[in-house]
């Protein structure tokens, strides 16, 4: 009887602290000043897998994603678990460095305070440096860690696509 | 005849002793599950799922009733609690409720309440679509293969792969309705199921907590570790007594050859 309690409160927990701070589009729009272009298609190739593989520590979990592009500007909305849910994370990505990073969905019970911009202010003007890493370090939140690797990952993550769609 | 009478010490060996045995067996699985949860982690035991029946059922794990389920050709996508499978392969990840599943022309849309998967035939993820218009309620296509969503904001449709979508109240749509699968396939998506949520290290922690055999299980793992406790004392006192039995018995036989002599 306790597991089944313990079961319950995890699950009853997990949903209650589902948040959506912003709908993809909405984050399109603002992204692109309302001029959003026809979404483009990149298929992960067999060494782009690899470069993904590298950035996530474990393999990708989808075979395409989809991206905006304008000049120089692409924009990814992408997902990484944080502990067991997903974190969904719009990414702007100018001329090579990150311009915007914005969590949009956050599903887990601990780590939200990565939604905040004193924590997502420090990527902006970060780029991947040769060892396919983000070029400055990230200060992390105590009691958020798993939420912090996860924005990480994802951001160097958007860059990498950048850099693979725009060479 | 005459009882012997046994001394304080002789009453502290024999409980030493019994103690002892009657503990081993206790102190074996502590010394085990202690030894695997040290090394949880390069065991990697946070990832290996329980598939014991017996194990599953002690802790009242048990398959959600009332499988969702749509019929793709001779594929079913079966929705379970927040799993979803394609036949009996688990799709990875949690999911909300489904709103419907069509196929494309060449990959299975499965539609939820904010995106739209995209799954291969062999149950492997293609893409997650989340830029949609609204909030889902069903998912169909038309004699064209059109994708149509019909969503909070009425409905549109698709006729280039989810790159677009333009509202349209006009469209002959064939919405996706849910069926129930084949018992067959239901019996083996809740084995699955089952054997997916419990991980072999929270069953050591509890089995070397004692939870694991109950609230009482608790109070022998507490019991049994006072008597450790007493073990610790006692051996110590027993071992402490021999050292000072065995350096005064060589006091005194010094002391009796220096007398002899």
């Amino acid at each position: 009887m306790p597991f089944q309690i313990i079961l319950f409160w995890l699950l009853a927990n997990g949903i209650a602290n589902a948040a959506i701070y912003q709908q993809p589009e909405d984050f399109l729009n603002e992204a692109l000043a309302g001029d959003v272009p026809k979404a483009s298609i990149l298929w992960l190739s067999k060494p782009l897998r690899q470069q993904v593989k590298k950035v996530l520590s474990h393999p990708p979990g989808f075979l395409r994603t989809r991206y905006w592009k304008k000049q120089t500007k692409t924009v990814w909305i992408l997902d990484e678990i944080g502990k067991t849910e997903p974190i969904t994370v719009g990414i702007v990505v100018e001329s090579g460095k990150i311009s915007v990073i914005k969590v949009l969905a956050f599903h887990e019970s601990r780590g939200w305070e990565v939604k905040h911009d004193f924590f997502t202010n420090q990527f902006k003007g970060l780029f991947l440096n040769s060892e396919q890493k983000l070029s400055e370090h990230i200060d992390g939140i105590s009691g958020a860690t798993l939420s912090v690797r996860a924005l990480k990952k994802v951001a160097a993550l958007a860059l990498l696509f950048h850099n693979s769609v725009v060479e | 005849m005459k009882r012997r009478r046994i001394s304080a010490w002789g009453w502290l060996y024999r409980l030493h002793r019994y103690i002892g045995l009657a503990i081993a067996l206790i102190v074996l699985m502590l010394a085990v599950t202690g030894i695997l949860i040290n090394h949880s982690d390069s065991l990697q035991l946070s990832k290996r799922m329980v598939e014991s029946e017996f194990i599953l059922d002690q802790y009242g794990i048990k398959a959600p009733g009332d499988p969702l389920g749509f019929r793709i050709h001779d594929l079913w996508v079966v929705q379970m609690g927040k799993k979803l499978f394609l036949n009996s392969v688990q799709i990875p990840g949690y999911f909300e409720p489904l709103a419907g599943v069509v196929a494309t022309n060449e990959l299975i849309a499965c539609a939820f309440s904010r995106k739209i998967l995209l799954l291969s035939r062999d149950g492997e993820i293609v893409e997650q679509i989340k830029t949609v218009p609204g909030y889902i309620e069903k998912i169909g296509t038309d004699r064209n293969n059109a994708i149509y969503l019909a969503t909070t904001k009425g409905i549109y449709y698709s006729d280039d792969m989810f790159f677009s979508w333009q509202p349209d109240n006009t469209g002959d749509v064939g919405w996706a309705d849910s069926k129930t699968p084949p018992l067959d396939l239901i019996t083996s998506i809740a084995q699955s199921y089952r054997s997916n949520i419990l991980p072999l290290d929270r069953v050591l922690l509890d089995i070397h907590s004692g939870r694991f055999f109950g609230r009482w299980g608790i109070y022998v793992i507490d019991a049994a570790s006072l008597l450790l406790i007493f073990l610790a004392i006692s051996g110590s006192m027993i071992w402490l007594r021999h050292k000072f039995v065995s350096v005064r018995g060589r006091y005194r036989k010094r002391k009796r050859n220096q007398s002899a002599l």
